[in-house]
């Protein structure tokens, strides 16, 4: 039996280098981290072979003292806390005093540093964990770090390295991490002599979204913000037409600090998009969340990526309810585009260009004869907006993008500011003008024919855009699955079924907040077999099947009979809606009513709607567009597929050469 | 073949016999009719191998018996549009010509031989009632059936004579119609079938003369009907129909008499405010007659007064009018409506040949 004894500090370190530092990418990001701690205003990151021959990282921040240079790559030496109540309050990017020492226990490790009071750098190497002397040297302010031959005494890690693209990949991921942390911060990456990457300091983090993944992806961003009393939260996210197939486009910021939180990045995105998005497909969100360093606890991981709040719960909430709210008042129609993507140039860009086009020839031709009586924010419904009364064209503010909120800085009033800006007053005013102009008399019928009282929701927060479009003119079906209507600024491509899908859906959810469904009681019972599990879980859902309208009971040790199913069900298959319904109870872990509640209205829908192939008549087609507008989230149906496609003046102009 | 024929009649016949032709079938042979002249009568002939009819028409007057087989569809909308009172059928080798005073059709023809033999009705009949007769007793029962059940059995209506009794029995699950009478004579032997819902469509469509009697024979998975002019052949819908004895209930405590004409128009009113998630109407029995009430949240509520005769004591029900309705329509001068609880069955019985049980909604 050997003897316990005391581990030699540089086997400590090399354990515990395993904990910190997996890949390359992992000491990019200790080492970004360390520069913004010192204050770095820019950082340059050199990598040789995807940092497995070479990392460089080197700041103008702070520097190091020389003779505290051997103390900075020593275990658990730091500058940034230095109390236990400092770790209540943690500020800095590290604490832990660890990531030096480790890099150093398994690399080729060089400080250079200088403090800008100093006229000289100081340099110090570390190999395989032995810390050479401290020599005077040239430099900078600032420090720089260079690392190379990572792992060259950890044979088994080396192993583990990827490929060269690989291993880059992962190194850019965590660039994207801090770089849209800190975008006030100019960040070079260089990779095998050629510069990758230059991200200029900007105090727009849009700009930096813009800048690392593309104009096309920022320039379709919706934006979002809110101040609740201990935790600000603002962002952005893509239209769910832009979702992707991988969680990677999620990035979640806690006070500058990247995290990965599985309620946040799992549960509150996934319910915000809920029915908007296609399954195991991910929005594109970038979420930036500033609270209280008491109010959660970030030492709960060497890397730090995850984070324990105090009032989980509420957190998990207050960005479910800003997400929700954002994405209700925008008008997420996704554009049919007609160039290759390739291309370049965003259709809803072009989009507002458009509006601002048609806009401009309208005042052309002298004011509009009737208008939206409404200002700006006001909460006028769609109804109010057929009485005709002018408008003053002096009504009219200066243009906005669509998607993009801007909003007043003072956070007292940031949430009534959004609402109002919910709807962009320019495209909203001049589509109102352009029916003033030239549709009103074939259109003022059928906006009077609209009973106000059917709409029983707020028109401002439910109108999407540009008003319009929830009053299509003429439809045309085509291929018996498609309709076609024309819209002041274009076309829209409606998918029938789709849109019924989803109408029937958010019908059937009212319906249900008012109370159960009606029930239709059966002459003939339908007894199916269950599995001792399904029936056990049909044991604890005596009150969710009562709001379902279904009687369900177990009949014998291995089947159930439905004595009751809901009537808006018809001649439907109760059959197949039990057996459904029993595989849902007894798979969903969590038991949770809401999401089989949700399961179970999206069968009932899909199964109740029109169906592709199926001919409407020019009355059913009307009423069907005409529901558009009454409910929430019309563009995508309950799976997440779109509803609607639209194709603008400006797509079609393009396309014919006219332009 | 050869031969000249009144063409209203053959117009008719070609009707009711295109009824049984299914438009997409794999098979287009299926899709022709098949004309076969005898020394007096012409017979079309169509089958989806399922259903069949053979047709006699017999205002005609043949020169030179035979047949042929052309697609029925096109025939039938040459005969259809034709004006003259009669028309000349001639066969010359694949073609069949069809004159008119003014219009001469040549059709082409198919092999006659390719076509499926069809079922015919041959020896004594199990039992013979009034055409009449039978197709009211389809009429107020057809309209339970199940279209498109998983439960087999139940796409049909169920038909069972025993002795003198005649009784046909339909249901969806959630409602059932029986309708019965007696037969002048005893059935030759006692039987039971489904009778698919396309066949008695066929069926409620021929035309009949007062006096027409039809002829009901059962062999295994197969039933024959003759009229005078037709014969149809249909097989029979598997599987056990359920036992609608034990659906029907004996024990109601409330008896609520209507004149059925006022009753169906109050249900029609009152069905004026309902939705697709809101169908049910309430009916408020009580001292003062009958109350039928609905709502639609968010677009507004109806209340439509009636008279009726309550025994026992109040109750409010709910129930999808359109059952109501499908039943009232083929009711007699009064009905009467059977009930218990506002969770269990009701019974609409209208003279002692119809009886409708209904299941109530549960209202929110």
């Amino acid at each position: 039996m050997p003897h316990i004894q005391r581990l030699d500090p540089v086997l400590v370190n090399k354990i515990a280098a395993g904990e910190v530092i997996e890949r390359p990418a992992s000491v990019v990001k200790e080492l970004m981290e360390n520069a913004l701690d010192a204050g770095a205003t820019r950082i340059d990151v050199t990598l040789e072979d995807g940092g497995t021959t070479l990392i460089s990282v080197s700041d103008d921040g702070g520097g190091i003292e020389p003779d505290e240079l051997p103390l900075a790559v020593a275990p658990h030496a730091t500058s940034k806390i230095r109390t236990v109540d400092d770790l209540n309050a943690i500020g800095t990017m590290g604490f832990r005093g660890e990531a030096l020492a480790s890099i150093g226990s398994i690399s080729r490790l060089r400080i250079v540093s200088r403090r800008a009071d100093r006229l000289e750098a100081a340099g110090l190497e570390c190999s395989d964990g032995r810390v050479g002397d401290v020599t005077p040297c040239a430099a900078p302010p600032g420090t720089t770090v260079e690392v190379r031959n990572l792992f060259f005494n950890v044979p088994a890690r080396r192993k583990y390295l990827r490929t060269i693209p690989a291993e880059l990949s992962h190194v850019t991921e965590q660039i994207a991490r801090i770089a849209l942390a800190r975008p006030d911060v100019t960040i070079s990456q260089t990779h095998q002599g050629r510069a990758v990457r230059r991200l200029p300091a900007t105090t727009d983090r849009r700009a930096r979204i813009g800048d690392f993944f593309g104009p096309e992806l920022a320039n379709d961003l919706i934006g979002f913000r809110r101040q609740e009393p201990d935790l600000r939260i603002e962002g952005w996210f893509a239209p769910p037409a832009a979702s992707r197939a991988s969680g990677k486009w999620q990035y979640v910021f806690l006070n500058g600090r990247f995290i990965r939180d599985r309620d946040l990045s799992g549960f509150v995105l996934r319910e915000a998009f809920r029915g908007l998005i296609e399954p195991a497909r991910y929005p594109v969100v970038f979420l930036f969340l500033t609270a209280d360093p008491a109010s959660y606890d970030v030492n709960v991981h060497p890397t730090k990526i995850e984070v324990r709040w105090r009032d989980a719960g509420r957190v998990k909430s207050q960005v479910l309810g800003v997400l929700r709210e954002t994405l209700l008042s925008h008008d997420l129609t996704p554009s049919l585009r007609t160039q290759p993507a390739a291309a370049g140039g965003t259709t809803s860009a072009d989009t507002v260009a458009n509006m601002s086009a048609l806009a401009e020839r309208l005042k052309a031709l002298g004011p509009p004869t009737a208008g939206w009586a409404g200002h700006s924010g006001d909460a006028s419904s769609v109804g109010a907006g057929a009485s005709s009364i002018p408008a003053a064209p002096s009504d009219r503010r200066p243009g906005r993008q669509p998607h993009e909120h801007e909003f007043p800085l003072s956070h007292e009033s940031a949430e009534s500011a959004h609402r109002a800006s919910a709807i962009p007053p320019e495209s909203r005013f001049d589509a109102a003008a352009m029916i003033g102009r030239d549709r009103l008399p074939r259109d003022e019928t059928r906006i009077v024919a609209a009973p106000p009282d059917a709409m029983p929701i707020p028109a401002a927060r439910r109108d999407e855009g540009p008003v319009p479009h929830a009053l299509p003119g003429r439809a045309l079906q085509i291929h018996n699955t498609y309709l076609v209507c024309e819209t002041p600024d274009g076309l829209l491509i409606v998918d029938q079924h789709a849109l019924h899908e989803r109408i029937l859906y958010e019908e059937l959810k009212a319906r249900m907040t008012r109370g159960p469904l009606e029930s239709q009681r059966l002459l003939l019972p339908e007894t199916l077999d269950a599995s001792p599990e399904q029936l056990a879980a049909l044991e604890g859902a005596g009150e969710l099947l009562l709001r379902l309208g279904l009687e369900i009971e177990p009949f014998g040790p291995r089947s159930v009979v439905v004595r009751a199913c809901p009537s808006l069900l018809g001649d439907l298959n109760v059959r197949e809606l039990t057996a459904d319904l029993l595989d849902k109870l007894a798979d969903s872990e969590r038991r949770d009513p809401e999401a089989i509640i949700h399961a179970v209205l999206d069968m009932m829908a899909c199964k109740a709607a029109v169906k592709a192939g199926d001919r409407l008549t020019p009355e059913a087609i009307e009423a069907l567009l005409s529901r558009r507008h009454l409910v929430e989230r019309s563009s995508n149906c309950p799976h997440g597929r779109p509803t609607t496609l639209r194709l603008s003046l400006r797509d079609l102009e393009r396309q014919f050469k006219r332009t | 073949m050869k031969l000249i024929c009144d063409r209203p009649v053959l117009s008719e016949a070609l009707a009711a016999i295109s009824a049984v032709i299914v438009t997409r079938t794999p098979k287009p042979i299926l899709q022709c009719v098949r004309l076969t002249a005898d020394s007096d009568c012409l017979t079309l002939t169509a089958y989806d191998q399922e259903v069949g009819m053979r047709y006699r028409v017999t205002h005609v007057e043949v020169s030179q018996p035979g047949e042929t087989l052309v697609m029925a569809e096109r025939l039938t909308s040459i005969v259809r549009e034709n004006t003259d009172e009669t028309l000349a059928l001639e066969t010359s080798d694949d073609l069949l010509h069809v004159r008119g005073r003014n219009a001469h059709y040549q059709i082409y023809g198919q092999n006659v031989r390719e076509f499926p033999p069809v079922p015919d009705f041959e020896g004594e009949p199990d039992f013979r009632v009034p055409m009449a007769k039978l197709v009211g007793a389809v009429d107020r029962t057809v309209f339970a059936a199940a279209r498109e059940s998983t439960r087999y059995a139940i796409n049909g209506v169920m038909w069972e004579w025993k002795g003198k009794k005649l009784q046909f029995v339909a249901t969806d699950g959630r409602r059932l119609a029986w309708t019965g009478f007696s037969m002048d004579k005893a059935a030759g032997s006692d039987g039971k079938a489904i009778v698919p819902v396309k066949t008695l469509n066929l069926l409620a469509k021929l035309r009949s003369e007062p006096d027409d009697v039809i002829d009901v024979k059962l062999e295994p998975n197969q039933l024959l009907l003759r009229t005078p002019r037709a014969t149809i052949s249909s097989v029979l819908v598997e599987g056990n129909f359920p036992n609608y004895e034990d659906v029907i209930p004996r024990d109601c405590t409330r008896t609520a008499e209507m004149s059925t004409q006022e009753f169906l128009s109050a249900v029609r009113q009152t069905a004026l405010l309902t939705s697709e998630d809101s169908r049910g109407i309430r009916l408020s029995f009580g001292e003062e007659g009958l109350v039928l009430s609905s709502r639609v949240p968010e677009q507004g509520e109806a209340r439509v007064q009636t008279e009726a005769k309550l025994k026992g004591s109040p109750i409010d029900i709910g129930f999808n009018p359109m059952y109501l309705l499908d039943a009232l329509k083929v009711c007699q001068e009064t009905v009467t409506l059977e009930m218990k609880e506002p969770s269990k069955p009701g019974v609409l019985r209208s003279g002692p040949e119809f009886l409708y049980v209904l299941m109530p909604l549960t209202l929110s």
